[in-house]
């Protein structure tokens, strides 16, 4: 059974082809990372598996469910029940502070105990003494481990991670990547990686590279 | 230096391009705080400077002689020696009478002005008899043969009047000749009781309104020629009929006998300046208010280029990273500053100027107005030097913050907020509201000012403190709610450097309109009729003994009692040992006060309105007592137990203060400042007022109507409409104080609406992530519609809390009002920013959530 699967994708901007004719698959619980040069398609390509845009031609189907015939609310709803995000840039909303930002998916979906549920989350996660904290009191690598905390508190079915570790150290990135996997494998969520880095990609189990808009395997 | 000098003039116009919106809320927000001010100075400098240049036609002579009874032939005769060659004199009447039309019997209080050939010497009277303007110096001429009136055009509605109808004046009919278009002093005439009438002279005395010590006044006014200087021929007609300069009216039929006189001469000089003190007083209340809006609109600008300060940080540290010095920074953020401020100015003027016509051309029936002319200079340059220096002032100081930065801080957009730069901004904002008001202190009342400043500042400092500790609060206690209100207050606390000041505006406006909603209305309460307070019907003064008897005996045929109270003209001469008459001291109320002349009256106990506060009711069985008001006892300096003495035409007369009474004026009831022991002040020559109540509205046009022709005498003054006068006046005063009110809630949305624009892109970024993470756009609309309610809530409550405090302060401890506060008004008030607020949160939240988000 596929929980991801993209049939003959095709997405162009005006005058340029950004994807073509992409074929794409990913079961529960696996992990694939997508390589490419900037400006590859690498995040547009994520955009589209997001629901964020829509493709010009082909299919993608989540859980069986086809992404791109699904209206806003339904996309919204799919995203926020069993997708997780973690961005290169964290993402984390300033106003709220981690524990708050860690709750949002377990608020979103209602669900009970949420600020327990996210607290403990943060304190296996190294972050107990953080959890109060506003996210510019924190640094690259808190940020992005309280955003990792955030995509995984819901247990969603796929984790969509662009860039991860682009603004962090080589050390703190190393740190952030193997608790990403560790978290995917351990909750076994699928993990769908856009990397530059090498390092992070030779650690999930597949690899493929995206090369002027066409999918190649590694 | 001049290669960077072009750059910097391109880089800061192409800033201000990119951040258009801020800009033109930046420039909006000063040019209305600018146009207030200018527009309000130019009003009270035209109505000074009409008083002064114009005063001529106010007074409709060079010199006026202003008596109760007519000057004897003998004085006649010796003015005429005193005056120079070629002066020519004209005589005039004026007094309150009640108008009755023949047609319909619909009668009202008018202002009533017998004229003389050849009136007025100055100004100009318009005419106007069906469509066409008769000559109206002919027209005068015609009144002295034939009994013929020109009316106000007012009557024409009161009355129902119309050309050729017949209107009484006492006991006369004049046919209606037509209406007046124009007439000399304008302005001045919009304060007197009732719509002017014109009659001629020669029918006066038979129309039985003047007889001895009735009501009127008798003019002779005086036109010398060019050369002459009024002031020196006033002075000579002073010395030769033996008056003091300075005369507050003795206005008596027996102030000759008591050896005073009831003669006053005015030269159009000296007039000229007894109007501007009475308008100074309005004048400074405005001037104040408007400076205050002007600051507030200053600190607006001020908090709106702070943020945009810190949104051009990047580019502007770019420019630094790449070598630029920091005096080439400052010149950037300079011509930015210069541009706003310039456009800002430029625009504020304008408005200002356009206001101040628009004003002008509505009241100039109701002020006295002047037009183009280089009296306006001193205003417009006062008005754009005040707020070249609060808003260079403001708006520097985050500038001058910004450039205390390391590049690297610069470049990366980092504010420093350390608590020693916050003080330093604080006290040069101090600073520069000092330097400010220094022209104003220059220019008006140092104390009020010294004053209005320290309100102000405490004002601000409540708001801001008040601000900062419920935006803090509200994040921490915000954790235990949903997501909404959580996002909704925190983004409250993360932006709160901005939005302080956004609330502290708000919240001064809704101050402002608080205030003035409280005050107007227990003013308008107190003029109000209702079941615990019914206003007499008519008034009636100068009734004298022998009218006292026919009058009640008149009233009894209405079913309604006249209720008399006794009025005895006396002066006050001393107070203890100290002697008062023509006491001079720097406080012109008091002056007036100590040496007016003073209505004496007696009653057997106090009357309906009236509150013994101190002291003992009158036993009088030894010695005369008195009991003060205890406002006029406060401004005279008079305690318990001090002795009066009094000149009672011509006796001498001593009372023991021995009580002090509030009195509630508003009741129209017959209220005194002194009575004195009945015992001592029956035998005393005096005159009447006479209340009635109990008439119906019917019965009211027909009574005014006999008793003008059967009393003509006596002045009769229907309250309602007396009162109604007054509340529209008062309705003006306020409509003027709450257009000011909401200039600074306009400035303060400005502010609002930076700050969100200041925030948008933060705001972009969260939205995205949480439309990416499934949030619905119901979510979003929720949370930025808590955030914007909060901070009117938050405003209201400091706002609109203080402005109730302090209301209810000076109410309670300066006036006699009762508090009556218009929650109605204050809820509509709070309502209206409301569902501005969520408008605006609403707009925002669609504007965001519907741009397509990235990862």
């Amino acid at each position: 059974m596929k929980l991801l699967e993209v049939k003959d994708v095709t997405k162009n901007y005006p005058g340029t082809e950004i994807l073509s004719h992409i074929e794409l698959s990913l079961a529960p619980g696996e992990s694939l990372a997508i390589l490419g040069r900037s400006g590859s398609g690498k995040t547009t390509l994520l955009n589209l598996l997001a629901g964020l845009d829509t493709p010009d031609s082909g299919e993608i189907y989540f859980d069986q469910k086809p992404i791109h015939t699904l209206k806003e609310s339904e996309l919204a709803q799919l995203r926020g029940k069993h997708m997780g995000f973690v961005f290169q840039s964290y993402r984390l909303l300033e106003a709220l502070t981690a524990l708050e930002n860690v709750c949002l998916p377990l608020e979103l979906l209602e669900k009970d105990h949420a600020i327990q549920t996210a607290s403990d989350l943060l304190a296996k996660l190294g972050l107990e003494s953080k959890i109060n904290q506003f996210p510019h009191r924190l640094s690259g690598g808190e940020q992005q481990r309280v955003a990792i905390a955030r995509a995984i508190v819901h247990q969603p079915k796929l984790i969509i991670a662009d860039e991860p570790t682009g603004n962090l150290d080589h050390r703190t990135g190393r740190e952030v990547s193997d608790l990403l996997i560790e978290s995917c494998k351990k909750f076994n969520i699928a993990l769908l990686v856009a990397t530059h880095d090498t390092e992070l990609a030779n650690k999930v189990e597949k690899r493929v590279e995206l090369f002027d808009g066409v999918l190649k395997s590694v | 230096m001049t290669r960077f000098h072009s750059v910097a003039k391109w880089v800061s116009l192409r800033l201000i391009r990119k951040h258009r919106i801020l800009a033109v809320l930046v420039i909006a927000s000063l040019a209305l705080g600018i146009a207030q001010r200018v527009g309000i100075g130019l009003m009270l400098d035209s109505i000074q400077n009409a008083l002064v240049h114009q005063s001529k036609s106010f007074l409709l002579a060079d010199i006026e002689i202003r008596s109760v009874d007519p000057i004897s032939p003998e004085k006649l005769a010796e003015l005429k020696t005193i005056l120079p060659q070629n002066s020519k004199l004209q005589t005039s009447v004026e007094c309150l009478s009640i108008a009755v039309s023949s047609s319909n019997y619909k009668s009202t209080l008018v202002s009533l002005k017998a004229v003389d050939q050849g009136f007025p010497f100055y100004g100009q009277l318009k005419l106007k008899s069906g469509q066409v303007y008769p000559n109206a110096t002919a027209a005068i001429s015609h009144l002295q043969r034939y009994p013929e009136a020109w009316i106000d055009p007012t009557l024409k509605i009161t009355l129902g009047l119309k050309e050729g109808d017949i209107i009484y004046l006492g006991k006369i009919g004049f046919l209606v000749k037509g209406y007046i278009a124009a007439e000399p002093g304008e302005g001045i005439q919009g304060f007197s009781f009732g719509p002017r009438v014109y009659v001629g002279t020669s029918f006066l005395q038979a129309s039985g309104l003047v007889s001895e010590g009735s009501r009127v006044s008798h003019l002779i006014l005086i036109k010398l020629p060019e050369s002459k200087n009024p002031l020196q021929i006033a002075q000579k007609i002073r010395t030769a009929w033996g008056l003091s300069e300075k005369s507050y009216q003795w206005r008596t039929p027996f102030a000759n006998a008591a050896g005073g006189s009831d003669i006053q001469v005015t030269t159009h000089m000296e007039k000229a300046k007894q109007w501007i003190r009475l308008f100074g007083d309005v004048g400074q209340f405005f001037s104040v208010l408007s400076l205050l809006m002007l600051i507030l609109s200053c600190l607006a600008v001020g908090t709106m280029l702070r943020g945009y300060s810190e949104r051009i940080l990047p580019e502007i540290g770019v420019t630094h990273l790449l070598g630029a010095t920091r005096a080439q920074v400052a010149q950037t953020l300079v011509l930015i500053l210069s541009y706003f401020i310039g456009l800002g100015t430029v625009l504020g003027l304008i408005l200002g100027c356009s206001g101040f016509a628009l004003i002008q051309w509505q009241f100039q029936a109701y002020l006295p107005t002047s037009w183009l002319g280089w009296w306006m200079a001193k205003p417009i340059v006062l008005g754009a030097i005040e707020s070249l220096v609060f808003a260079f002032g403001f708006g520097s100081l985050p500038l001058i913050l910004t450039m205390t930065w390391k590049p690297l801080e610069l470049a990366n957009g980092i504010s420093d907020r350390r608590v020693s730069k916050r003080i330093i901004m604080a006290l040069s904002g101090a600073i520069i509201v000092l330097i400010g008001s220094f022209f104003y202190i220059d220019t008006l009342n140092l104390k009020l000012a010294f004053g209005a400043s320290v309100v102000l500042a405490l004002a601000i400092g409540l708001c801001i403190g008040l601000a900062k500790v419920c935006t803090a609060l509200s994040t921490r206690f915000s954790q235990q709610w949903s997501f909404e209100f959580q996002y909704g207050f925190n983004n409250l606390y993360r932006f709160r450097h901005h939005f302080v000041w956004a609330i502290t505006s708000l919240s001064i406006g809704i101050l402002c309109l608080s205030m003035v909603g409280i005050f107007k209305s227990s003013l308008l309460a107190e003029l109000q009729q209702d079941r615990n307070q019914v206003f007499p019907d008519l008034f009636l003064v100068g009734i004298f003994d022998h009218q006292k008897d026919d009058l009640t005996h008149y009233f009894y045929q209405w079913t309604s009692k006249l209720q008399l109270s006794p009025v005895i003209k006396a002066r006050m001469t001393h107070i203890n040992a100290r002697r008062v008459g023509n006491v001079t001291t720097n406080d012109e109320q008091k002056n007036y006060l100590l040496n007016r002349e003073q209505n004496l009256s007696f009653r057997e106990q106090t009357g309906e309105g009236e509150k013994l506060i101190a002291g003992d009711w009158m036993k009088g069985w030894y010695q005369v007592e008195a009991s003060l008001e205890e406002w006029f006892a406060k401004k005279l300096d008079i305690n318990l137990g001090d002795t009066l003495t009094f000149d009672v035409q011509g006796v001498t007369l001593k009372a023991k203060v021995t009580s002090f009474r509030t009195v509630k004026w508003t009741t129209f009831k017959p209220n005194f400042f002194i009575l004195l022991s009945p015992n001592a002040l029956k035998e005393a020559p005096k005159e009447w007022l006479g209340t009635v109540s109990g008439l119906s509205t019917e019965e009211l046009p027909k009574i005014q109507a006999q008793l003008a022709e059967q009393f003509p005498s006596v002045t009769t003054i229907p309250v309602k409409e007396s009162v109604d006068k007054i509340k529209r006046t008062l309705n003006l005063v306020f409509h003027a104080v709450e257009v000011l009110s909401y200039l600074a809630v306009i400035s303060a949305i400005a502010t609002l609406v930076s700050v969100v624009m200041l925030t948008l892109s933060f705001r972009q970024k969260d939205v995205h992530t949480l439309k990416i993470l499934g949030f619905s756009y119901k979510a979003v609309q929720q949370a930025i519609a808590i955030e914007f309610a909060a901070i009117v809530t938050l405003s209201c409550v400091i706002g609109g809390g203080i402005g109730t405090s302090v209301s209810i302060w000076l109410l309670l401890s300066e006036t006699n009002l009762e508090l009556h506060i218009p929650i109605g008004t204050l809820w509509w008030v709070f309502i209206g920013f409301m569902s501005l607020a969520l408008a605006m949160s609403f707009g925002v939240a669609r504007y965001l959530y519907h741009s397509k988000p990235k990862l």
